[in-house]
């Protein structure tokens, strides 16, 4: 009954975003305990995107506050100190490999930045992720654009994973991949976060892919979250534009047009 | 039509993008001075820059030497004058025509590839990614271009001066019928220290020009494959002219 099973690995309170005079979240809430797993829904241009950059610190929140592990993390002008300070992973959503580095070293990268590790721990922490996610040790020898989306994906979890993070953060990591690719993603991110106990925040509009990662399902509209719960709940909400959404109806009260 | 609307519009335009390009060149000029260093990436940086840039600038000053001396030549004939030939072609060349020629081929070809590099790591995220792996692309990215072209420059212009003043040479003594000898002299008689060192100079300034433009324009790309092209474009239209228009003013530091 410590007090630290209680504080949440990551709360997220009234968070705020604009671009301009064009609101994009105007009020998101949510915590996170160890371990678990949340997935945020939502249509394109929902700003899912600009809300887990928000909480990586890649974007400046306008207003809110994130805690991890119950420690605030202000907004530092630099970047960097905010990614280091928060210690998150950050898996992209077109992979986002460097495609100058072969795969080996795309994985190792963060090792010998983040971690500051030499360059022969580096490696060898690579070669372990790598084997992780099913990935031979001679294919680290090709360049990203000598493998396929799925694989590329497959290689940026293998690059989050080698940081350490505690919380990992998914933009879409199924999205554009065939049923088969998807699955195999979504069990390697399972796998991944069942084995370290990582807290992971997806976002996704992949409602297959949500159900099998979520152990919590939230819905991003009009830029805040206008539901939350258990997966299986999803289909059985009392909210219209949840169950529009989730089933994939054209007809309801789902805004196509973004002019928020 | 309201004027005062329309002036105000753009003068604050222009202001906001001056005050973007501060702020940007201030981070840029902290990061190649700050640490943590890329040794390897410099180092690439430098055989990209210098290595590869040597074909464009030698060929570009070979020719360019060898016309101010066929020109020259027609002129001062004209008042007797043939002799100050070779002092001429050797004087265009190190105080201008070298650093403003070379300036303006490496920034075709560095600034326009810097810029399309970087927007494109823009455009597909790396730039967030190396940010997540706690990297600061203005040290990582920025800074070894910056100081590898503020170094390369002023050697490509070295050797492509004496390639210009061997290309005058050639023209001089192979097709006007200068003695060799006399040539040489006449060339190296009149030259002094700041005409080489005022080049040299200008080349650093360029170099610093050129690698700023390329960086400033692919990182603030707008987003898609438009974006990489824009910034490609605008990376070599802005540094050529800021080239053009430093070299007058250093010009005039200089030598006024
Ligand atoms: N850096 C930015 N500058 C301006 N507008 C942005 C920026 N990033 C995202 N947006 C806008 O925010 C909205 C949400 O984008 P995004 O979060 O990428 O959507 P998605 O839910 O599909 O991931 C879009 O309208 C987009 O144009
Ligand atoms: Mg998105």
């Amino acid at each position: 009954m410590s007090d630290s099973e209680e504080t949440p690995r990551l709360r997220v309170t009234e968070l705020k975003k604009s671009f301009g005079n064009k609101m994009i979240l105007h009020n998101v809430s949510f915590q996170l305990s160890k371990g678990s797993s949340l997935v945020i829904i939502g249509g394109s241009g929902s700003g899912k995107s600009v809300l887990i950059k928000c909480i990586s610190g890649l974007y400046t929140l306008d207003q809110g506050q994130i805690e991890v592990n119950g420690k605030v993390l202000n907004s530092p002008r630099n970047p960097i100190d905010a990614m280091q300070q928060r210690g998150f992973g950050f898996m992209f959503q077109n992979a986002a490999l460097f495609d100058s580095m072969n795969i080996l070293e795309n994985v190792a990268f963060g090792a010998k930045h983040a971690l500051k590790m030499n360059h022969k721990a580096a490696r060898d922490l690579a070669l372990e992720k790598l084997s992780l996610v099913g990935i031979s040790r001679r294919m680290g020898n090709l360049y990203p654009s000598d493998v396929s989306t799925g694989i590329r994906k497959v290689i940026a979890l293998a690059r989050t994973l080698a940081i350490d993070p505690q919380i990992i953060l998914f933009d879409e990591p199924t999205t554009g991949l065939d049923p088969l690719m998807s699955k195999k993603i979504d069990e390697l991110i399972l796998q991944c976060i069942r084995s370290e106990s990582l807290t992971a925040v997806t976002i996704t509009h992949d409602m297959s892919s949500a159900m099998r990662l979520g152990d919590k399902i939230a819905m991003l509209y009009n830029g805040t979250l206008i539901w939350s719960g258990k997966p299986d709940k999803l289909f059985k909400t009392d909210s219209e534009l949840v169950k529009q959404f989730a089933n994939g109806y054209l007809d309801g009260p789902f805004s196509f047009t973004n002019s928020l | 039509m309201n004027l005062f609307g329309i002036v105000g519009r753009s003068t604050i335009n222009l202001l906001q993008v001056v005050g973007r390009i501060s702020i940007f060149t201030y981070k840029a000029v902290s990061s190649c001075v700050l640490p943590p260093y890329y040794l390897k990436i410099f180092l690439k940086q430098i055989v990209e820059i210098g290595y590869y840039s040597l074909p464009v600038v030698g060929l570009t000053t070979l020719f360019s030497g060898m016309v101010l001396a066929l020109q020259s030549h027609t002129g001062f004939t004209r008042f007797s004058a043939e002799g100050a030939v070779a002092t001429v072609v050797a004087l265009s060349l190190t105080r201008e025509l070298g650093p403003v020629l070379a300036g303006l081929m490496v920034s075709g070809r560095i600034g326009a590839s810097i810029a399309a590099e970087i927007s494109t790591m823009r455009v597909t995220e790396q730039i967030d990614a190396l940010k997540t792996l706690a990297t600061d692309p203005f040290k990582y990215l920025i800074a070894p271009r910056i100081v590898a072209s503020i170094l390369c420059l002023p050697a490509l212009v070295l050797v492509g001066d004496l390639i210009g003043i061997y290309g005058g040479y050639l023209v001089g003594v192979h097709k006007l019928g200068f003695n060799a000898t006399t040539y040489l002299d006449q060339t190296t008689i009149y030259l002094q220290p700041i005409d080489i060192i005022s080049g040299l100079v200008k080349a650093a300034v360029f170099g610093f020009l050129i690698a700023l433009m390329g960086c400033y324009h692919g990182y603030h790309s707008g987003r898609g494959a438009q974006g990489v092209g824009t910034a490609t474009t605008n990376a070599v239209v802005s540094s050529s002219i800021l080239i053009l228009i430093t070299n007058y003013i250093l010009t005039e530091l200089f030598f006024v």
